[in-house]
């Protein structure tokens, strides 16, 4: 009997150092190279249908939420567009005015913003707000040509970039994530600076701008387009709040977000010029591209 | 005939412990409001502890890998550090089982709480060495909240126990 199960729990203790040891290797293998990424895909698909699940109560509560849509709530909704489309009409208006005015000053910081780039629109499939990792999936992976490091935009602003991609869906880190940061400049005078992510959904907070310089709360933040990975001139974060302390040269600035995470939109995945991946756009049909 | 009956029964309890873990995933993963996420239990580790030791002899360290591992790649986190996390945990889980079997719920709470504690220090010392980003606040308020929820969990388990025997007879 105590031979038994001795001998159990002599099977037990191998089989735990040999499932420690897999695990141990796989995280050393992760860390250091992307040998384990066809395994990562398979996996993920294998268990695409428990995301699928999971994702049904909010489908079926926006689903709900349209259907019980009445007509005086549309008529609501009809006004507030018109206002904002109004209101939107004005400021084309006058950032045209504005556009003239900073030309100069365009040219002065050299800044060589492209704004038409190749885009492929997207839906999420699922949204992964967890405290300090905030990450979105998209319905759209390599058979499109994604790519890791793709910037991804929403009709707002920068909603982050592209972290994993597996055929058919992508994994997108958002740069509200706690390890995400963006070169960025502010609109208004060109002050440039990076925007790090603190994992909450609704802020950004702001380096590299000392005390000394021009920058006041509604300022608005857009893509530098330093380090390639990001094309210049994209909407990203309007600052909120400035702190300054004596002791230190720099202020501190946080900032909300422009991009907003709603299952219901769209989202659109760019195709930046000055990235060397681009050499993949050329399988990618115009048709395909606007049709979809 | 007894042999298929064996099989048969073998086959149930394999599509029930299958059905447990993806419902305890799609709780992990379902959309929550933040502060819901932030105290999230860990229900598959909650589920993990259980098995451990009420069915050790059916849901051991490979389960437990084989979890973390299914885990790891729905969340899109590093691969193995779910699995490293679950293997340890459950390998503790049974090497507690003469001691649970004798103490009270209260107790077995505690245990609960201290498993799911070094959990949450395995994973954060693995994105510690991986240099991935934190959940430092939700690795530390999920043990909580699942030492509250293994009241229910072990309700609910001594109930399905009491409804087998009365079904034996």
């Amino acid at each position: 009997m105590n031979n038994t199960s001795g001998s159990n729990r002599h099977r037990t203790d191998l089989r735990f150092i040999l499932a420690a040891t897999l695990a141990v290797l796989m995280i050393v293998l992760e860390s250091r190279s992307d040998l384990l990424q066809s395994a990562r895909v398979a996996l993920y698909m294998s268990v695409r249908p428990v995301i699928e699940i999971a994702q049904v109560p909010s489908k079926i509560n926006s689903a709900l939420q349209r259907g019980f849509a009445d007509r005086e709530l549309l008529r609501e909704r009809i006004q507030t567009v018109s206002e904002e489309n109004r209101q939107l009409r004005q400021r084309v208006i006058e950032l045209e005015n504005q556009e003239l005015r900073s030309k100069w000053l365009a040219e002065l910081l050299e800044v060589r913003e492209k704004l038409e780039y190749p885009v492929l629109p997207a839906n999420l499939v699922s949204v992964q707000l967890l405290p300090m990792t905030q990450k979105v999936v998209v319905d759209r992976g390599s058979e499109y040509d994604v790519y890791v490091g793709q910037p991804v935009l929403d009709h707002h602003g920068l909603l982050g970039q592209v972290t994993e991609v597996t055929p058919v869906q992508s994994a997108v880190t958002l740069i509200t994530d706690a390890n995400h940061s963006v070169p960025v400049r502010i609109q208004r005078n060109g002050l440039l600076a990076i925007a790090h992510g603190l994992g909450r959904r609704d802020e950004l907070t702001i380096s590299g701008i000392r005390s000394a310089q021009d920058v006041v709360a509604g300022d608005v933040l857009i893509t530098s387009g330093l380090g390639n990975r990001f094309p210049p001139g994209y909407p990203v974060a309007e600052i909120f709040s400035i702190e300054g302390d004596l002791n230190s040269p720099f202020v501190e600035i946080t900032a909300t977000p422009l991009a907003t995470v709603d299952p219901d939109h769209e989202v659109l995945m760019v195709w930046n010029p000055t990235s060397s991946t681009l050499d993949t756009l050329s399988s990618l049909s115009l048709n395909e591209t606007q049709g979809n | 005939m007894k042999r298929k009956g064996i099989r048969q029964r073998a086959a149930f309890s394999i599509l029930q412990y299958a059905g447990a873990f993806v419902l305890a995933m799609v709780l992990m993963v379902i959309p929550l409001p933040t502060v819901l996420a932030f105290i999230r239990p860990d229900f598959l580790a909650l589920l993990l502890i259980y098995f451990g030791w009420y069915r050790s002899d059916e849901i051991g360290v490979f389960s437990a890998f084989a979890v973390g591992l299914l885990f790891d790649a729905m969340t899109f986190g590093v691969l193995g550090q779910h699995a490293l996390a679950k293997v340890i945990l459950v390998y503790s889980a049974t090497r507690l089982i003469p001691f649970v079997s004798k103490t009270s719920l209260r107790n077995q709470a505690l245990i609960v709480l201290a498993l799911l504690c070094s959990q949450s220090v395995i994973i954060s010392l693995v994105r510690l060495y991986t240099k991935d980003s934190g959940g430092t606040l939700i690795l530390w308020l999920s043990p909580l909240s699942g030492a509250l929820i293994w009241f229910i969990i072990a309700l609910i388990g001594l109930r399905i126990k009491q409804a087998r025997y009365a079904a034996i007879g």
